[in-house]
């Protein structure tokens, strides 16, 4: 025992029983998905859902033509394109045509007018770059009228005749630097002008039909 | 109270009449998940842009224990990845700059040594999911503006310190700990498109 005594046992003793298992570490990850994103809205930056109500086209001695546009904001994260589908017309209470004409798709011309920057631009990536495609890059409400005939010419002058399958109008690269859809300055605003001449086209209590724009990817 | 081996190991060494020396260590404090487990926690969210200005966000809950009397403290690191699957051209990805991130709590467990001095770091006391954007855009201006994202923490940084949390540290126990409920948020926009993955590294240490 004495020896024992003499003897100088040093123990260390851990005396936090956890310190092997403790944690004191630990990680949060945030990961996700950019898509690819594009929206096609109206000024508002709403739903698109706009009409161009031409009203009664009565024929008249002047070369001015019955037009309407809509101006839509564009907005994307990488390059795109967008096409343009309509309807057949559809008349409502449409007369006798008697050997008459009866208006139709080409002779109302559909172009688009301008496209800009929206706002100060400050958060678009590309404000320049966007390719109309020639047909419909002109304003078709300015067409110069000869005889009082529909001026639009086919295959130079757009009408809505060129757009009743799926048709590319206008591509470009990225639009939006950044922002969501109410971001006023991320956008690019396009404005479409639809036209037509009046002329003793066979009478109808209403005439209509249905343009789509879809924006995608290119 | 209740004596671990340590402690009997050492009650026979003093009763044989043998000197002891005793290192003590210092108590390890310890970041868990509200179950007690590995912090690893992964919000994996899709970031279409919209017309909110309100901010998508996620919750991360978990626990701090600290027995040391010098107290605790929390630190923090981010990193951020982005794999494009698109180019930039001329526009914004999204960065660490656009995520937000803020303690909205401490909730104290019955156990917990009161009054309570816990320091949360100027500007990461907020709740980035509450911060209305305008015009679209990232509605965070970073810690020294009261509103962190992280951006602030791309170098180890504290964001919480305090005293001594309880006089134990014991995971297995439901009353000594600090619950800090922590909040992430982003405003969806029309980022460069891909996948990004930011990792925010936390670290709890002895000492305010």
């Amino acid at each position: 025992m004495k020896a024992m005594k003499a003897l100088v046992v040093i123990v260390v003793l851990g005396l936090s029983a956890n310190l092997a298992m403790a944690q004191t570490t630990g990680t949060v990850t945030v990961s996700g998905t950019d898509p690819e994103s594009f929206s096609i809205t109206n000024a508002s930056n709403g739903s698109l859902s706009s009409t161009v109500a031409f009203g009664n086209l009565t024929p008249a001695g002047t070369s001015t033509l019955a037009s309407g546009s809509v101006t839509v904001r564009l907005r994307t994260n990488k390059a795109y394109k967008l096409t343009a589908q309509t309807t057949s017309l559809n008349f409502v209470s449409g007369g006798t045509a008697d050997n008459g004409d009866t208006i139709g798709l080409s002779d109302i011309g559909f172009g688009i007018s301008s496209v800009e920057a929206g706002g100060d631009g400050a958060n678009v990536a590309n404000a320049n770059g966007h390719q109309i495609i020639s047909k419909f890059d002109y304003d078709p409400s300015a067409k110069a009228v000869t005889n009082g005939l529909t001026p639009f010419v086919a295959g130079t002058d757009g009408t809505l005749n060129d757009v009743t399958s799926a048709t590319q109008v206008l591509s470009g690269g990225r639009i939006s630097k950044k922002g969501n859809i109410v971001t006023d300055n991320n956008f690019v605003g396009v404005t479409f002008k639809i036209a037509t001449l009046p002329q003793y086209f066979t009478p109808n209590s209403s005439f209509s039909t249905t343009l789509t724009l879809t924006i995608a990817s290119q | 109270m209740s004596m671990n081996f340590s402690n009997w190991i050492a009650l026979a060494l003093l009763t044989l009449g043998m000197p002891l020396v005793v290192w003590a260590e210092e108590p390890t404090p310890s970041i868990t998940s509200t179950s007690n487990g590995a912090l690893t926690f992964t919000w994996n969210y899709t970031v279409t842009p919209g017309t909110s200005s309100t901010p998508s966000s996620q919750t991360v809950q978990f626990k701090l224990r600290a027995a040391a009397g010098t107290g605790y403290h929390v630190m923090a690191q981010a990193s951020l990845s982005n794999s494009l699957s698109s180019p930039a051209s001329g526009g914004d990805t999204v960065g660490l700059g656009d995520i937000g991130i803020g303690i909205v709590s401490l909730d104290t467990a019955s156990s917990v040594l009161t009054p309570r001095t816990d320091q949360i770091t100027y500007g990461f006391g907020y709740d980035p999911g509450t911060v209305t954007a305008t015009n679209g855009l990232t509605p965070y201006e970073g810690a020294g503006a009261g509103t962190a994202t992280l951006q602030d923490l791309t170098g180890w940084t504290k964001v919480l310190s305090g005293p001594q949390i309880a006089s134990t540290e014991t995971t297995t126990d439901n009353t000594n700990f600090i619950l800090v409920t922590m909040r992430l948020a982003v405003l969806p926009q029309y980022w460069t498109p891909g996948t990004y993955t930011a990792v925010v590294s936390l670290q709890i240490l002895n000492g305010q």
